[in-house]
């Protein structure tokens, strides 16, 4: 009949009209609702953090929402989120290789408008190599949450049975993978593993081994990548595989595979992040108790670990700002810098913290972190808007190279150039 | 009492009415998405200028033809259609062709069949990945217990063992489902045929090349058109698991695409690699129904 279909048409449109209204409106609230967006690795303690500001704040309500921790992934959901000008997110957590980027963008708030001037003071007590990676052009972007760092494992109980001390030299490293392989004569047992696909982990590790010779990628903001000191790096880093020092097996390796391998005991020295070392803490872990973690081996000079870790920004197109940077504050002081210290081995980003008490007390093997993370070498990611487009251009040659699908000299040629060539061309 | 409403609301357009959301979603999602892309192609985005954007008319495009990675990427993709579509077919015939006959348990083997289609494709190349993988993979160990190789092979090291790899992946993963499809055309072809057949003295192979495939033609198609058209936009399978390595030996045509959108926010360029793609996949299309119309005019003739 006509009457009820005018009525079921009618119907319609509201139920239609009423869902929109629903979905796209939220009703107003007194509080204010902050939003921290952040990888699964920055997720250790947080709700127990959010939940101890609310209960001090209890005019803001603070939720996480969990991305992925692998920097590419990370990076392409904000691309997304911020080409459509979402600002849902109020707190973002960034890589090193992010943040100039993410800035220039305008993506980011300028924090010096959000902070009191007390807080340049309390900068200074953060970790500052980290703080120069949030600070684009004398701004303010973000501020440290935890340090990354990537370090050197090894198998004590391996160099102690074969009366070896933890290397120094790349030379000494060689020395005692041959020494110890011949010896075990265990097929299984890969001498020294590292991530080397064309992902930004070889970019990583060419700079752990670039630290022992002095080598940069740039230098005021112009490439200088093909230089004789890298080429020494990269010859080293390529000539490990051809040696057999490295199983060929790096070149398709992440920093999880890796950690997977040295877990299980098949490798006597390991380039990664201070993740792994949590899992073998556990007593049920294979190689429980026979984890050392030392200084990067160095060449000329000693060597350091390339830096990595995680800051947090405030999305610029985010309301309540305001309320999203009192938690930052408070994620980032110094108790909660202790805790996740001591509960998840995540790398304190404020320096005192790495001589608390407490923290050596309750969680002996950070000792292990701290010794290796002491020292560290940045890669040039605040040198440049354009470090993810000549970040992939590394990683394709580099990963070439270690195929042998070209020689060190060639890689480097051929990076230099095309990098030039982005700088060249860009805006 | 007679329903006298003040509007009489004739059929057809209570039903035109009632579409209206459906048609709604669908220009949301599909018809304002494509002109915004088509309309991107044709502008620079500059993401350090706050979005802006500033026409540069077929520069997008021009830049695509000489861009060796997309060509590439392009060759790569042309060769994975190619090569994966004619194995799935091959094995899927293989498939129907069993699953046709009368056997004991052939209802459950049928749903077995179906179980790698049915594993989420992400699922499904992270697990090959670790069964690839050099250091600790099942198929090195199987490999080399068995005597086939003396070393362990790097297959996702190498160009050949990285290709390798990913066809094999998706191989395993969409014959079955090749195979339902064709099983079905099997099944819609009437028995009496056959039997007409074997009285007028037809072997099996002669009976398979000239009633089997001519029958299954119009599934064959079908088949070959769809499982096309998916090869040509291959991502997952390759993001899971190489990344498009080693260096840009495993890279398809949406994968640039991503690269170009996702990580350097060259929205521009990304939409302007959408519609070649588009256009690649529209001429696939176009030569597949033009071969299938030349070929039905002549399937009465023979038998």
């Amino acid at each position: 009949m006509n009457c009820r279909r005018i009525a079921t048409l009618i119907l319609l449109l509201l139920l239609a009209t009423g869902l929109a209204v629903f979905a796209t409106g939220q009703g107003e609230e007194e509080t204010q609702n902050v939003v921290i967006m952040v990888g699964s690795h920055g997720q250790y303690l947080i709700q127990e953090t959010l939940e101890a500001f609310m209960a001090e704040n209890p005019s803001i309500t603070v939720e996480a929402v969990a991305i992925s921790s692998v920097p590419q992934e990370s990076w392409q959901t904000y691309t997304t989120m911020f080409a459509a000008q979402d600002g849902s997110a109020h707190i973002v957590g960034m890589y090193p290789t992010d943040v100039v980027h993410m800035a220039e963008a305008g993506w980011l708030t300028n924090l010096s408008e959000l902070y009191e001037s007390s807080f340049e003071q309390e900068l200074k007590k953060f970790n500052q190599p980290a703080v120069e990676i949030n600070t684009v052009g004398g701004t303010l972007y973000g501020v440290p949450l935890y340090a990354d760092a990537l370090l050197l494992y090894y198998r004590k109980d391996l160099l102690e049975k074969y009366g070896f001390q933890p290397p120094e030299t790349w030379d000494e490293l060689s020395d005692q993978v041959q020494a110890i392989k011949a010896g075990e004569n265990n097929p299984n047992m890969a001498g020294y593993i590292f991530q080397a696909p064309k992902i930004e982990g070889v970019v990583c590790n060419f700079v752990n081994f670039q630290s022992g010779v002095g080598g940069e990628i740039m230098k005021e903001g112009k490439i200088v990548l093909d230089s004789p000191k890298n080429r020494e790096a990269l010859r080293f880093m390529v000539g490990l595989v051809e040696k057999g020092i490295a199983p060929e097996s790096v070149t398709t390796h992440n920093p999880n595979d890796d950690s997977i391998q040295f877990g299980n005991g098949n490798a006597i020295f390991m380039n990664n992040w201070p993740f792994a070392l949590n899992k073998y803490l556990d007593s049920e872990s294979k190689v429980y108790g026979k984890v050392g973690i030392t200084r990067m081996v160095g060449n000329d000079q000693p060597g350091a670990s390339c830096l990595g870790g995680v800051s947090i920004g405030i999305n610029n197109f985010s309301e309540d700002k305001d309320a999203a940077w009192e938690f930052v504050k408070y994620i980032t002081n110094y108790e909660w810098n202790k805790q996740r210290a001591i509960r998840s081995s995540l790398l304190p980003a404020r320096d005192a913290v790495y001589q608390d008490s407490e923290l050596l007390e309750k969680n002996p093997a950070f000792k292990l972190l701290a010794e290796g993370a002491q020292y560290l070498k940045s890669r040039p990611t605040h040198q440049t808007k354009y470090y993810i487009k000549l970040a992939d251009r590394m990683q394709y040659h580099f990963n070439k190279a270690m195929l042998g699908m070209q020689t060190p000299e060639e890689a480097l040629a051929n990076a230099q150039a095309e990098m030039e060539k982005i700088l060249a061309e860009a805006d | 009492m007679k329903s006298d409403s003040l509007v009489k609301i004739p059929d057809r357009t209570f039903g035109l009415l009632l579409t209206i959301p459906a048609f709604l979603f669908l220009i949301a999602v599909m018809i304002f998405p494509l002109i915004r892309v088509i309309n991107m192609s044709f502008y620079d985005y500059r993401v350090f200028e706050g979005g802006r954007m500033i026409y540069v008319g077929f520069k997008n495009f021009r830049e695509a033809f000489i861009d060796k990675r997309f060509l590439n990427a392009v060759l790569n993709t042309l060769q994975f259609t190619v090569v994966t579509v004619g194995f799935q077919f091959i094995i899927g015939l293989f498939i129907a062709l069993i699953l046709d006959k009368q056997f004991r348990g052939r209802s459950l083997i049928r749903m077995a069949v179906l179980l790698p289609w049915a594993l989420p494709t992400v699922i499904n190349s992270l697990l090959f990945r670790w069964m690839f993988d050099g250091q600790f993979g099942l198929f090195n160990d199987m490999l080399l217990r068995t005597g086939i190789i003396n070393q362990p092979v790097q297959w996702l090291a190498s160009p050949v063992g990285a290709t390798s790899a990913i066809y094999f992946t998706q191989i395993w993963k969409v014959s079955s489902l090749v195979g339902l499809i064709l099983l079905a055309g099997l099944q819609s072809i009437p028995q009496a045929i056959y039997e007409s057949a074997t009285v007028d003295g037809a072997g099996e192979i002669r009976k398979f090349f000239k009633l089997t495939l001519p029958l299954l033609r119009p599934a064959i198609i079908v088949v070959l058109i769809f499982r096309s058209l998916v090869a040509l936009q291959v991502f997952d399978v390759i993001y899971a698991m190489t990344k498009g390595g080693p260096a840009d030996a495993t890279e398809s045509v949406v994968y640039n695409i991503y690269m170009q959108t996702f990580l350097f926010t060259e929205f521009g360029y990304g939409s302007a690699m959408s519609l070649l793609l588009s256009v690649l996949i529209l001429i696939f299309g176009f030569l597949y129904i033009r071969g299938f119309y030349r070929q039905e005019s002549t399937i009465g003739e023979g038998v």
